[in-house]
């Protein structure tokens, strides 16, 4: 019997309890939408589960999961698809992108049993997708593309999944010495508890016991420390790993010494086996940080898409004179369509599907590459796809004219109508449903957009903190233990090495080996958790220096789309004025269509393939079907106000307002930041009153706001003080590459993106505080830790060097001291 | 005190054991599958 969960969302659609919540992410619905939606994208997955009859889905989601803002901007080509040798014989590796808990794992799971896959493994810690099946039988293309239906965005893995997981072996070791250090323990317990040294057999089993136990612990998790220690000093490197290795060593030569002697008192077996016990669990958790931030920087470079598809004859050169590599294939994954409904995926495909039309498989003839833009030459033939940016300055060639918005470069939705043998600048965006023909009249390094490009940063060190307590810390333990030895050594030989142990032993920086990577697991999580992902080593110790915040307007602190002022205006559509709509706002992509688009397409409504759409740029669209002659027209004013009409016949059948939406939580956000003591101010490219307009409802003053900001304005604002820059366009590239840290949405699928410091989920702005909040709690964690372990390293080593040190205060102290910093750091930095 | 020392092994065989199924989980990657293998129990009855 197969286990169905309820479906809490759909059922309790109508409690008051949950009314402002999304019915697909949990999070609440901005009170401008009149459905039970935070987004359409959220609508449309919504609808999509149910139809497949995977409510099961919301049976398995936490709470609450992230909305879908950017879903209809997420589709990857399927182009790879065709000759990859993976997909012919049945062995495909896919890093995939926007799984979020169980509940992802059993929809793909589920989509993929329905279509007879024989082995589908889902690394959800890694982001990564491995399918075995029989190619006669199971269709790949299908199956992706329905994972695009949901949401899901996945490319082939390069040289096959990520396997090189340094953390594997340290978990095997710390696994290993975790389970001799309990047994040594309890070996050692008894002891501690009064049982007599002097003999009997139960002494002798339980002291070989534990020597042949520590013994092995040392050989298999000391030799991590070993190794890495020994590297260390034959580069001459201060590394944290010499004092570590040499506590160890110390520590263990010296109870096999005082084993062979008989001296309890110089026994710490169990005091070796904590020590390694916890060194390895922090240095686990450290390498378990950084291969997360390695996976999230690999998923970012699969899904960049800084390319354009340039045109030339079969055998030809590109414009650097490098031999044409073989054609790939594009925009074929718009053919296959889900076998539950094929209605639906043309419903939301409908302006894509556009783009493959007849004019362009005349184009794919003459054999189309798809070629970085740094290799785009003076004279190169491009083919630039819908939605795509032009990479230099160019010539439209043909007669047609075509639509272009500027917004990456001027921050403002700002569609022009472009005629066929008008100049296209870089940076511009074809928002027509059509493919262009362009003729590119610079190279890209002689391009304008060349020059806005940020540099990219170099790598930095740890933290200036780490590396001074590192280098100190190593003088520190080695002149306390030879000063040790050199004292006693006159007066008993013996107690000089007891001393010299002791010490080396006490010394040991446990609390610093676990408290700093668990402190910056903490800190990364918490980042994690609130849609940050940091792209850069060093950013939340630049953070703290960040005196000015600086926002850009448009795709920052507004949402991609523009948003309907009624939605239930497309509801009162009687259903062939609701095709019509489908059929005239799916051949375009000026924003205004597109918001009208994506609201139909989330509503389920199925795009019209009889009517046929004609654009007329900077007017509207044309539709033909069966009903007649339908028109949207569409605008833009100055004051960010946009509006459609859709007429038939002439006749007026409705209108539409749109808007730009600010971030629901963006003035909360802003208020906090202001109450952390930081300088707010706005950079906008766009019109004064919109950006006036803007920082009106954000609650910062008119000084505070900057309108019709150049990219060198920008960058000159950032300068004068250390500065965190958020932007998403490439007009915000030199501000960004100039602020002390950097942020662009996740979404932004550019050069630009790649190179930020940090990227962060789209819809809100509560991660900005959060990220100075985390910042702030990480720098006290570590100078916390910091003073604590100085302090008991210094009280202990005097007793230590006294001669008052023994294993049981040792076998106390060490866990004890671990076990504080652990609780203080994770206190500080967990909410 | 035989007892005790026979008590001793059968940890140190308890122990043993419960490192050899670890070290087996680890070399499955089953912490990577770790949300795959949760949905187990919730899979159809064939």
């Amino acid at each position: 019997m197969e286990w169905t969960p309820a479906l809490p969302a759909l059922a309790s659609k109508g409690g008051a309890s949950c009314a402002a919540l999304c019915l697909h992410c949990g999070n609440p619905v901005p009170g401008s939408r009149s459905d039970s939606y935070c987004c359409a994208g959220c609508m449309a997955v919504h609808r999509l589960l149910s139809e497949a009859g995977l409510e099961g889905y919301y049976g398995l989601r936490p709470t609450r999961i992230s909305p879908l803002l950017d879903y209809f901007e997420r589709r990857a080509s399927l182009a790879w698809l065709e000759g990859h040798s993976g997909a012919a014989a049945g062995s495909v590796d896919l890093a995939v992108e926007g799984i979020q808990c169980a509940a992802c794992v059993w929809a793909i799971e589920k989509l993929a049993r329905r279509d007879g896959l024989v082995r589908l493994g889902v690394n959800s810690a890694l982001g990564q997708l491995s399918l075995r099946f029989d190619p006669e039988r199971f269709d790949l293309r299908r199956y992706l593309a329905l994972l695009a239906d949901f949401g899901y965005r996945v490319r082939p893995l390069d040289g096959g999944p990520l396997r090189s997981d340094p953390s594997r072996g340290l978990m095997l070791r710390l696994g290993v010495c975790t389970a001799i250090t309990l047994n040594t323990m309890s070996f050692s317990l008894p002891f501690y508890l009064g049982l007599s040294e002097q003999g009997g057999d139960l002494q002798r089993w339980l002291r070989g016991l534990s020597l042949v136990l520590t013994t092995g612990a040392v050989i298999y998790g000391g030799s991590y420390f070993f190794g890495r220690a020994w590297r260390s000093l034959r580069h001459g490197i201060a590394h944290f790993d010499i004092p570590v290795a040499l506590g160890l060593l110390a520590a263990y030569s010296g109870s096999l010494w005082a084993f062979a002697q008989g001296r309890a008192d110089a026994l710490y077996l169990d005091s070796v086996n904590v020590f390694l016990t916890f060194m390895l669990l922090g240095r686990f958790l450290q390498e378990r940080t950084l291969l997360s931030n390695r996976r999230r920087l690999l998923s970012a470079e699969a899904f960049s898409h800084a390319t354009v598809t340039v045109l030339g004859p079969r055998g030809g050169r590109t414009g650097d004179g490098a031999p044409l590599p073989a054609s790939p294939r594009w925009g074929e994954e718009q053919a296959a369509s889900p076998r539950w409904g094929e209605e639906q995926a043309a419903g939301l495909r409908g302006a894509e599907a556009l783009a493959i039309g007849p004019q362009q498989a005349e184009e794919l003839d003459s054999s189309p590459l798809e070629l970085p833009w740094t290799r785009v030459d003076t004279g190169a033939r491009m083919l630039l796809q819908p939605g795509s940016l032009c990479p230099v300055e160019a010539r439209l060639d043909g007669g047609d004219a075509l639509e272009f918005d500027l917004a990456s470069l001027t921050g403002e939705r700002q569609p022009v109508a472009i005629a066929g043998g008008g100049t296209v600048r870089a940076g511009a965006r074809l928002i027509s449903s059509r493919p262009a023909r362009l003729t590119a009249l610079a190279g890209f390094n002689a391009s304008s957009l060349a020059a806005l490009l940020p540099q990219e940063r170099g790598q930095e060190d740890l933290p200036v903190l780490w590396r001074w307590s590192v280098k100190v810390y190593v003088f520190f333990v080695l002149i306390a233990a030879f000063a040790g030895l050199v004292w006693w050594w006159p007066q008993d030989s013996g107690r000089a090495v007891q001393v010299f142990i002791s010490v080396l032993v006490v010394t040991c920086p446990c609390g610093l080996g676990i408290a700093v990577p668990l402190a910056r697991t903490l800190a990364d999580q918490r980042l994690a958790r609130s849609g940050v992902s940091l792209r850069q080593p060093g950013v939340l110790d630049r953070a703290l220096t960040v005196r000015q915040v600086w926002l850009d307007k448009t795709g920052t602190l507004t949402l991609a789309d523009l948003e309907l002022t009624d939605g239930g205006a497309l509801d009162r559509l009687d259903e062939a004025a609701r095709r019509a709509l489908m059929g005239a706002a799916g051949a375009s992509r000026h924003p205004v269509s597109r918001a009208l688009y994506h609201e139909l397409a989330a509503r389920g409504t199925p795009y019209p393939e009889e009517g046929i759409a004609q654009e007329l740029p900077g007017e509207g669209v044309r539709y033909q079907d069966r009903s007649g002659d339908w028109f949207l027209g569409r605008s833009m004013d100055p004051s960010g106000d946009a509006w459609a009409e859709l007429r038939h016949e002439g006749r007026p059948v409705a209108s539409f307002g749109l808007q730009e939406r600010l971030l629901m939580d963006a003035p909360a956000s802003v208020a906090r930041l202001r109450a952390m003591g930081l300088g707010l101010g706005l950079l906008s490219g766009d019109q004064p009153a919109r950006v006036a307009d803007m920082a009106r409802r954000l609650g910062l003053i008119s000084a505070e706001a900057h309108a019709s900001c150049t990219p060198q304005d920008k960058a000159e604002a950032v300068a004068r003080q250390p500065s965190l820059m958020l932007g998403d366009g490439l007009n915000d590239s030199l501000a960004l590459s100039g602020a002390t840290v950097s942020g662009s949405p996740a979404w932004e699928i550019s050069a630009l993106a790649d190179q930020s410091d940090l990227s962060f989920a789209s819809g809100s702005l509560t991660w900005l505080p959060e990220l100075f909040a985390t910042a702030r709690g990480l720098h006290r964690a570590l100078w916390g830790n910091l003073i604590f372990a100085w302090s008991y390293n210094l009280l202990l080593v005097a007793l230590a060097l006294r001669g008052s040190f023994s294993p049981l205060l040792c076998a106390v102290t060490m866990p004890t001291s671990s076990l504080i910093v652990s609780a203080a750091t994770s206190r500080l930095l967990k909410r | 005190m035989n007892v005790l020392i026979l008590l001793i092994f059968i940890s140190v065989f308890l122990a043993a054991l419960a490192v050899t199924l670890f070290v087996y989980s680890v070399r499955n990657e089953d912490l990577d599958h770790a949300l795959q293998l949760s949905l187990k129990p919730l899979e159809d009855e064939q």
